[in-house]
């Protein structure tokens, strides 16, 4: 049985009310325990179910608004299948797409003797240029023989 | 979507699942189903199910008439319109429309201005037995509805969650998007501010 403070017993009953069937279950035979000799405590509690009863009655009274309009709502167009969830379908697939174009370009430029298309037309040094930057492209994104394993 | 499918009726062979007749004791779960392949019988058996409780809460969150019946009518709206995003591994079709409802509430009590609306018929005489009697039940619910009406739309809801439906700290902090211990906060101040002003109208 968790032991209460008349502190933490009246906080209770000031937000839970004084039914204990909705007490946290924990604290209802210490808080009844404490209520039955603690005069302050039986007080917060009678105060508390008169308020409960005016709840009630609040509670009870009928409700005036019309019924809800049917076909007004049925004949609005329904969404389809969302937009979000549709998506979700391809998004591997187009990860794994990626992944595959990455792998094929590095591949290529990697290839002894690839050139890009316009070397030629260089001057030398130039070529020389684009030679090194696409050793250094291949060399990043070339996979190693542990990585063409893992794919 | 993967849903519990009610067993079609006798109607389902020969028209389809669309046309199929729908059973009282249909959960609204398996409604949904239904709803979403666009079943408008489907849909007005989930509103019959649905529509007393989501007026009450709409009512007593909002104490506003007309405020009421349109986040009831857009509830409703919104649960045709966005069925297909319904989905049952998430919880029940209630709980989405009660998420739905409360939001639209809270949504909308900015909107609401805090005066009280008199019930029609307030000031006719009644000649029903026993008279004494009903003027003070009148004259409590006339102070219950006054001391309700000046507190915020929010303690409004907890009070009607909490009292009224019976649901737990967690249930309500979950519909509200709050933590239980927020909620309780929010019912204690609640509640001590209904008991001062209640104390307040009894000595006057």
């Amino acid at each position: 049985m968790t032991e209460l403070t008349p502190e933490a017993a009246i906080a209770i009953i000031a937000s839970h009310g004084a039914d204990p069937a909705r007490w946290p279950d924990e604290v209802r035979a210490s808080l009844l325990a404490l209520a039955a000799r603690d005069p302050q405590l039986a007080a917060a509690l009678a105060e508390a179910r008169a308020l409960d009863a005016d709840l009630a009655g609040w509670l009870a009274a009928p409700v005036p608004l019309a019924a809800v309009d049917i076909a007004a709502i049925t004949a609005q167009r329904q969404e389809s299948v969302p937009v979000a969830r549709r998506a979700a379908g391809w998004r591997p697939a187009l990860v794994a797409a990626s992944l595959t174009m990455v792998l094929a370009t590095a591949g290529w430029l990697a290839m002894p003797g690839t050139k890009s298309p316009d070397a030629a037309a260089r001057p030398p040094l130039a070529v020389a240029e684009a030679g090194d930057a696409d050793l250094a492209f291949a060399y990043v994104f070339t996979p190693t023989a542990a990585e063409e394993d893992l794919i | 979507m993967k849903m519990d499918m009610p067993a079609p009726g006798p109607a389902a062979a020969v028209s389809g699942p669309v046309a199929a007749p729908v059973a009282a004791v249909v959960s609204a779960t398996a409604l949904m189903a239904r709803v979403a392949a666009g079943d408008e019988q489907a849909f007005a058996a989930l509103v019959r199910q649905l529509e007393r409780p989501a007026q009450a809460l709409a009512w007593r969150t909002l104490m506003d008439r007309a405020a009421a019946e349109d986040v009831c009518q857009q509830a409703f709206l919104k649960l045709w319109t966005h069925a297909a995003r319904f989905d049952p591994a998430r919880g029940s079709a209630e709980a989405w429309f009660r998420r739905i409802l409360i939001n639209l509430c809270l949504d909308r009590r900015r909107a609401i201005r805090p005066v009280q609306a008199i019930p029609d018929g307030f000031d006719i005489a009644d000649a029903a037995p026993d008279p004494e009697q009903q003027a003070i039940d009148a004259d409590a619910q006339a102070r219950i509805d006054a001391a309700m009406a000046r507190l915020n739309p929010r303690q409004r809801l907890a009070l009607t969650l909490f009292h009224g439906e019976g649901q737990s700290m967690a249930d309500i902090a979950a519909a509200m998007d709050t933590t239980a211990k927020a909620v309780e906060g929010l019912l204690g101040r609640a509640r001590n501010e209904l008991r001062m002003m209640l104390n307040e109208t009894k000595r006057d």
